[in-house]
């Protein structure tokens, strides 16, 4: 039997680019059949099969982790914010305490706080995955929440005091175009 | 019905093998085993990606063996078909025959 020698730069290649659970293994079963007699373009067809497969769960994988990301991300946000918007609407509407501990209420709220728990909480185990810088991340995804939160309770505060005056002022017939306008230029620049 | 996650046509192909080759399964030997039994050529690539689906699956055990001059320091990794593996490919067995039963007539007829 020939005994052959492996190619060197495949190899080194494959250590680099065709990285797997297994892609040690791989490399002494490449070397071990040159050894044996297999030739060199058996051995690079080998290889590049291998890193081309190693690539595409790379690639595959890595894309399927940045859906996952934006949609945990997108539900999240909509979570916290729909959770801040009832409880500012709750807020505004009533002024009772007992408007508080509806069961309806107190339910849809805490399916919402779970979902954005849940949803932070696969943020973070995403993140992790990755091995990104988390801390950054989180502080990012702070920002975003404070703002939307801040953003949504101004609009809400807006909205109904806004509509609030609009109907009175119908109500009362000295409601004129000007103040219409001024209402909802109020409204866009969210003061 | 139970759901249940259907494994493809080679991973099938590399758990029956490794059941085959029983003791000392590696890569190569699986692959080889594959090529006698289909006619067909299957790369070692393929057969570690198929290996480490099954892995993942826990169809599929692997311990590390010694590192050997010949592999250039490089040790193997040996496989065993899990208990649930075993059960997973009597079950394809079956699930295989019953529906080939229309390939009973001569070939290239239906029965």
């Amino acid at each position: 039997m020939t005994r052959r020698v492996s190619p060197k730069v495949g190899l080194w290649l494959l250590q680099r680019l065709g990285r797997g659970h297994h892609s040690e293994s791989l490399m002494g079963d490449l070397i071990e059949q040159c050894a044996r007699g297999r030739g060199r373009w058996w051995a690079w067809r080998e290889i590049v099969i291998a890193i081309f497969i190693a690539q595409a769960r790379r690639w595959s994988a890595w894309a399927g982790l940045r859906m996952a990301r934006a949609f945990w991300w997108c539900l999240t946000e909509l979570a916290v914010m729909l959770s801040i918007t009832l409880i500012a609407d709750q807020s505004l509407d009533s002024h009772t305490l007992r408007d508080f501990i509806a069961p309806v209420f107190i339910a849809t709220l805490m399916v919402l706080v779970s979902i954005a728990v849940i949803g932070l909480r696969s943020l973070i185990h995403l993140q992790r995955r990755q091995r990104e810088r988390a801390a950054v991340h989180h502080l990012m995804a702070l920002f975003v929440v404070m703002t939307l939160g801040v953003g949504t309770l101004t609009w809400a505060a807006t909205a109904h005091h806004g509509t609030a005056q609009h109907e009175n002022g119908r109500a009362s017939g000295q409601f004129d175009d000007r103040q219409t306008s001024d209402i909802r230029r109020a409204r866009r620049s969210g003061t | 019905m139970r759901k249940r996650e259907y494994l493809g046509q080679l991973e099938l192909m590399v758990l029956l093998a490794a059941i085959q080759v029983h003791e000392k399964a590696y890569g190569v030997s699986i692959a080889r085993a594959i090529e006698e039994s289909s006619g067909r050529d299957v790369a070692l690539a393929s057969v570690y990606a198929a290996l480490e689906r099954l892995e993942d699956k826990g169809l599929i055990t692997s311990v590390r063996g010694e590192p050997t001059a010949e592999r250039g320091g490089k040790a193997r990794t040996y496989f065993k078909p899990s208990a649930s593996g075993l059960k997973e490919a009597r079950e394809a067995r079956a699930t295989l025959m019953r529906l080939s039963s229309g390939l009973a007539g001569p070939e290239g007829q239906t029965a």
